[in-house]
């Protein structure tokens, strides 16, 4: 594992350098493929229907090792925020095609997802994500963070995620990181090199 | 393996009675990672939640042979949610504080914990809210996860790797705090290897309180 200097002679992991990179690139694909939509189409409201069809690309994070790798899935293009969501989720759960060990749960599905207050996206996943989940502290990280980087990037108009599990809010998931809050300021980590 | 044991003799009869604590390391929390229907990462045939209680137990025995004040935050293979992991801890007034796991690799991982929002971001109720009690110890807890990890290094030949992560039980601690995770690949923890990582964590806590 690669890691560098950080502030005090502490060391950070350079992976976190890459996330952000990752997730600036994710930004930018996101904004251009909103773009893409967003010109072609008049404004609507996040349930209302578009019409299905063409595939559109939609770019995923995976936890792989030590890192996040983007992959790119082509989906039926989704007709509505929330079948974006889905969409990008369920893409999440069927784990990543790059070679190298992942840690996407195996067997978890996607109970469903729901719009909450402030923009906070409720993603209901079934207990195979916890069960399953066979991780250690950076493992754990890097799996809330590819699944939070996945759907800001894909999903328009979400401020933050919140995950359930079975319906029910969880306390955390591999025994080392919190679930109480929505995702956003725990995954948020940024770092300053020297 | 007899050069390893010799060397932690010496410090342990000699070394370390000559050296007083500087820092007044009175009371140490050990937290055991995980536990009951949370089996944490495996290690061959052996469980993280095992392991880390074994060691914990055995830190605990050497510290207390030292005059420290040792708790753990389980004694027994059982669940314990963050939330009472963190009530144990804040309950303890510990001078000092590791959480133990282990890393899915051949490594050694040592955290300290990681905060969005400096202290000046911070309204009042988030200041003294109990996720902000580890703030001012984070240097500290660098220095601590330094020391931690050169015992490692040193008394073990493990690569040790450091970082940071939004970790619960840590940022409740109000005292320097370091989650180390032991390597669960390449290591068969045999009762004599769990012995020997209880040692150099010992030896890593006592550095760091003659500091
Ligand atoms: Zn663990």
């Amino acid at each position: 594992m690669d890691n560098s200097k950080g502030p005090g002679g502490f060391r950070i992991f350079m992976p976190t350098v890459v996330f952000l990179v990752l997730f600036a690139g994710g930004i930018a694909a996101g904004y251009f493929f909103f773009m893409k939509t967003t010109q072609k189409k008049a404004p609507e409201g996040p349930e209302t229907a578009r019409p299905a069809g063409a595939a559109t690309t939609i770019q995923v994070y995976f936890p792989i090792e030590d890192r996040l790798q983007a992959e790119d899935r082509q989906v039926p293009r989704p007709p509505s925020k929330l079948a974006s969501a889905r969409a990008t989720v369920e893409e999440f759960l069927k784990g990543p095609k790059t070679a190298g060990d992942s840690y996407v749960p195996e067997g978890a599905r996607l109970l469903g997802v729901y719009d909450g207050e402030d923009g906070i996206l409720y993603i209901d996943l079934s207990d195979e994500f916890r069960r399953n989940l066979k991780v250690d502290a950076l493992g754990e990280f890097l799996l809330l963070r590819g699944l939070y980087e996945s759907v800001l990037t894909n999903v328009y108009g979400v401020a933050d995620v919140k995950i359930l599990i079975e319906r029910a809010e969880t306390e955390t998931l591999g025994g080392h990181i919190s679930l109480m809050r929505p995702l956003g300021e725990t995954v948020s980590q940024t770092l300053v090199e020297e | 393996m007899r050069r390893f044991f010799a060397g932690f003799i010496v410090f342990f009869l000699v070394l370390m009675p000559v050296t007083a604590l500087a820092r007044g390391l009175d009371t140490v929390v050990l937290d055991p990672g995980h536990g009951g229907y949370d089996f944490g990462v495996n290690s061959g045939d052996s469980r993280e939640k095992e392991i880390t209680l074994s060691i914990a137990k055995k830190l605990k025995s050497f510290l207390r042979e030292e005059g420290r004040k040792v708790f753990l935050t389980r004694e027994v293979d059982r669940y314990l949610s963050l939330a009472d992991r963190r009530d144990r801890i804040a309950a303890s007034s510990a001078d000092l504080f590791m959480s133990l796991h282990l890393s899915d690799s051949e490594s050694a991982m040592i955290y300290v914990t990681w905060y969005k929002e400096t202290e000046a971001d911070l309204s009042l109720g988030e200041y003294y809210d109990i996720d902000s009690r580890q703030r001012r110890y984070l240097y500290e807890s660098r220095v601590f996860a330094g020391i931690v990890g050169e015992a490692l290094g040193t008394e073990f030949g493990v690569t040790v790797y450091y970082g940071e992560l939004p970790l619960p039980v840590l940022s409740a601690t109000g005292a320097p705090a370091v989650l180390v995770e032991l390597p669960s690949r390449g290591v068969d923890y045999n009762a004599e290897t769990m012995l020997r990582f209880a040692y150099a964590l010992g030896i890593g806590m006592q550095a760091y309180g003659q500091q």
